[in-house]
């Protein structure tokens, strides 16, 4: 944290190469949570971009009272919202990874597969809310604190879309594997192994 | 804190050894908890794609290039002029340089003016009569009747009796040498002082 201050107040001063170094620093987990977001490299990469020079031209009005990373997070996640909102829920889930023609033919392979499938569609039907605080807690391993920061609600109101979240998940789960669009691709893979 | 609540710390390792061994004796036991930790495993295990490194190296500068170049400029040159003064500072300077400017491309258009006024002032200090001076005019000396005549010629006398008497003790002193002085002369002046000096020792 340290370190991010002191490259923070070189930026201040003007030194560009202290930004590319926080940039650095910063890029990969939060492409990581941006790509679990939206699902797809384009709008992750794009977002990844927007955060950091939205970071970059209110680096002066950051208040230095939470780590600069959670502050980074903030803006990105305020910023994918809208994508998130404005795509219905809908996330994009690439084809290849429901269809599992081009993964090796071993039954493990396959359940693996078939149950990333379903966890995909069962993690784009929560709330928005729900699944930012269960990414942020199991994908991105933040403590509650941290996320309560983040997603500026209380830390009770964190715990709660947590635990919302886990359990709407595995109803979710139960639901989706029973669902005849995801069991058909499925089959048609078993077919194809077979 | 319940054991759904450790379960997240639970898989990360970041429990105490009591809590640890807690949640160990719990889920032996139940099978509910033990599926919520295969399912946050499997959340947990969401595979991200790596852009590779040719993304990751050129990204900064990506970020810099979409950076609003007004606050790249800005704080470049903050440290100059301190946080949230340089707009006014950058404005006053650039007013100035074109006051500067523009005074220095009208001064340079009128100069036979300023040569003019200047000539004329000099005029005015020789003539040492500020009666006159607003409407001295050159005159050609064949316009002159001989009053007039006998006016400037008494002026000149005057004028030339004084620039004598600067002249001697100079002379004298040796601060000029008269011989080089004369040598510079041409036959015409030599001629014209001949006839000068000649008139004094006469008035005496």
């Amino acid at each position: 944290m340290d370190e991010d201050l002191d490259l923070i107040n070189k930026t201040v001063s003007g030194d560009q190469e202290a930004f590319n170094e926080l940039v650095r620093k910063h890029q990969k987990p939060l492409y990581a949570m941006l790509y679990r977001m939206v699902g797809n490299h384009e709008d992750a990469s794009d977002l990844l971009q927007k955060a950091f020079v939205k970071a970059f031209t209110g680096l002066r009005k950051f208040e230095r009272r939470s780590a600069f990373r959670t502050w980074l997070y903030q803006i990105a996640i305020n910023l994918a919202k809208n994508i998130y909102r404005d795509r219905g829920r809908a996330v994009h889930v690439p084809i290849d990874d429901v269809v599992i023609k081009k993964e090796p033919r071993t039954l493990e392979g396959m359940i693996v597969r078939e149950n990333r499938a379903f966890l995909r569609q069962a993690l784009s039907d929560l709330p928005y809310k729900q699944r930012m605080t269960l990414m942020l807690r199991i994908q991105e391993e933040k403590k509650f604190e941290e996320i309560a920061e983040i997603m500026q609600c209380s830390l009770g109101t964190a715990k709660a879309n947590y635990h919302h979240a886990v359990k709407k998940l595995k109803a979710l789960m139960t639901e989706a594997q029973g669902t005849p669009n995801v069991g058909t691709d499925v089959k048609k893979a078993n077919d194809e192994t077979a | 804190m319940t054991i759904k609540e450790l379960l997240p710390a639970y898989r990360e390792h970041g429990l105490g050894e009591a809590e640890h061994l807690r949640v160990v004796h719990h889920v032996s036991g139940c099978a509910e908890c033990r599926a919520e930790l295969v399912l946050l495993d499997l959340v947990a295990a969401e595979p991200v794609p790596d852009p590779g490194e040719e993304f990751w190296f050129l990204f900064p500068g990506r970020v810099a290039e979409h950076a609003p170049r007004e606050h790249r400029e800005k704080k470049g040159i903050e440290g100059l002029f301190g946080a949230g003064q340089w707009p006014l500072s950058v404005r006053w300077i650039g007013m100035g340089a074109a006051a500067a400017l523009l005074l220095a491309v009208s001064w340079f258009l009128t100069p036979p003016l300023h040569q003019e006024q200047s000539l004329t002032a000099a005029g005015y200090e020789l003539s040492q009569d500020p009666a006159t001076a607003d409407t001295m005019d050159t005159v050609h000396i064949s316009e002159l009747n001989n009053d007039e005549l006998d006016t400037v010629s008494a002026w000149a006398g005057r004028e030339l009796a004084a620039i004598a008497r600067e002249a001697e003790p100079v002379v004298m002193n040796g601060a000029i040498d008269i011989d080089e002085e004369l040598t510079t002369l041409n036959a015409r002046e030599v001629e014209r002082l001949s006839r000068k000096l000649n008139l004094l020792n006469q008035e005496g």
